[in-house]
């Protein structure tokens, strides 16, 4: 068991940003020849396709009624937010530039996925201060902790 | 009149009919986020039979302990002194003025003067310095910062005002009060209960009725085993 979740945790360890993909979508051929070259192990790796089924592009409508959720649309996605979070840091899941891309894109599964890690921000309000666009991260992130709950 | 609105005859009605008000304003608005109740389902969960005692007094002491008073869900881990020593101060600073009122009200329920050199007064004066200097940190730090004040709305302000003027305002009475100077006194307990119940109005709709609600949102899904995610 210890040796199967030691496999599982090296699969596609090289890839930059690894903790962004799930472990199912990494294909790693064990032994995989292409007429003649070798194409095992990470030679082979494949990174399958994120499929999102369940959209609904209306949800940023409602996370901008909640508190202090109202500027979310002012997002450019520069991720200067998550570059400033002491959180993201430690735990790489909370990732504030994601969670606004998430509920801006309206992707509920992603949401699903994520929604526990929302409860981690500690209101610190470095991002709000690194904010170019004054989205107001900080906020947005307790709208969404409220939100998240509706999920 | 004076002796009346400083004995617990006045405050305890008082404090009674405005938290009834503020639980209602709470519960309306827990309603209008149309998100779950979570102080029935913590007191249902309290009650199920799921789990021993000692696992629910385990979950909640955890939580209370981790997440509350080391504030490990509420910036101790943003690595910034200002915030951290303003948040730190200003919990512990109203947990403590809370809990030395009550204790006035158990040994003291005419309200009588105390003293300076009481132990409640001492007291008294140290909880509510840490709230007014805990408030006073987290004011400077929004007014210090462009990005931060510009898009602070106004409910933070208010809410951060409200503790400063709360802690000020009790030190300011406790003082002529123990000084002996009726008239001051009485005008700044006006004041200072004034404050108290704009709190209480206040508290529900601002970002304290979320901390309110995020608190109970983790104590019932570490009741259910079902817990957040730690770092």
């Amino acid at each position: 068991m210890t040796e199967e979740k030691e496999e599982k945790k090296e699969k596609g360890k090289f890839i930059v940003e690894r903790h962004y993909i799930e472990d199912e979508r990494i294909i790693e051929p064990e032994k995989l020849d292409l007429g003649g070259v070798d194409a095992s192990g990470r030679w082979g790796l494949l990174v399958l396709p994120r499929v999102i089924e369940d959209v609904d592009p209306t949800i940023k409508e409602e996370v901008k009624k909640l508190p202090r959720g109202k500027h979310i649309d002012n997002c450019w996605q520069c991720g200067l937010c998550t570059a400033v979070c002491p959180v993201s840091h430690k735990n790489p899941n909370f990732n504030p530039r994601y969670f606004i891309y998430i509920v801006k894109m309206g992707y509920i599964s992603e949401i699903k996925k994520l929604k526990d890690f929302i409860y981690l921000c500690q209101g610190c309000g470095l991002c709000t201060e690194a904010c170019p666009k004054h989205v107001d991260p900080s906020g947005v992130m307790m709208a969404l902790n409220i939100f998240f709950d509706r999920i | 009149m004076s002796e009346f609105i400083f004995s617990y005859h006045f405050l305890l009605p008082f404090h009674l009919v405005l938290l009834i008000i503020s639980v209602l304003l709470f519960l309306n608005r827990i309603k209008s986020w149309k998100v779950k109740n979570y102080y029935i389902i913590l007191i249902t969960n309290l009650f199920k039979k799921d789990f021993s005692l000692k696992n629910k007094i385990k979950a909640i002491i955890d939580v209370m302990v981790n997440d509350f008073l080391a504030l490990k869900r509420a910036g101790a881990l943003c690595e910034e002194n200002l915030h951290f020593y303003g948040r730190f101060l200003t919990l512990y600073g109203f947990l403590g003025v809370a809990i030395l009122n009550v204790l006035n009200f158990l040994i003291n329920p005419m309200g009588m003067k105390l003293g300076f050199y009481n132990l409640i007064t001492i007291l008294s004066y140290a909880a509510n310095s840490s709230l007014t200097i805990g408030a006073a940190m987290l004011i400077y730090r929004r007014m210090s910062r462009i990005n931060l004040r510009r898009t602070t709305d106004s409910g933070i302000w208010i809410l951060q005002s409200l503790l400063l003027l709360f802690g000020l305002t009790n030190m300011i009475f406790m003082t002529f009060y123990n000084l002996g100077l009726t008239f001051e006194s009485l005008y700044s307990y006006i004041a200072y209960i004034a404050v108290i119940a704009m709190m209480y109005i206040y508290f529900p709709l601002s970002e304290a009725g979320y901390f309110a609600w995020k608190a109970a949102h983790l104590l019932s899904h570490s009741l259910t085993k079902q817990e957040k995610v730690k770092i």
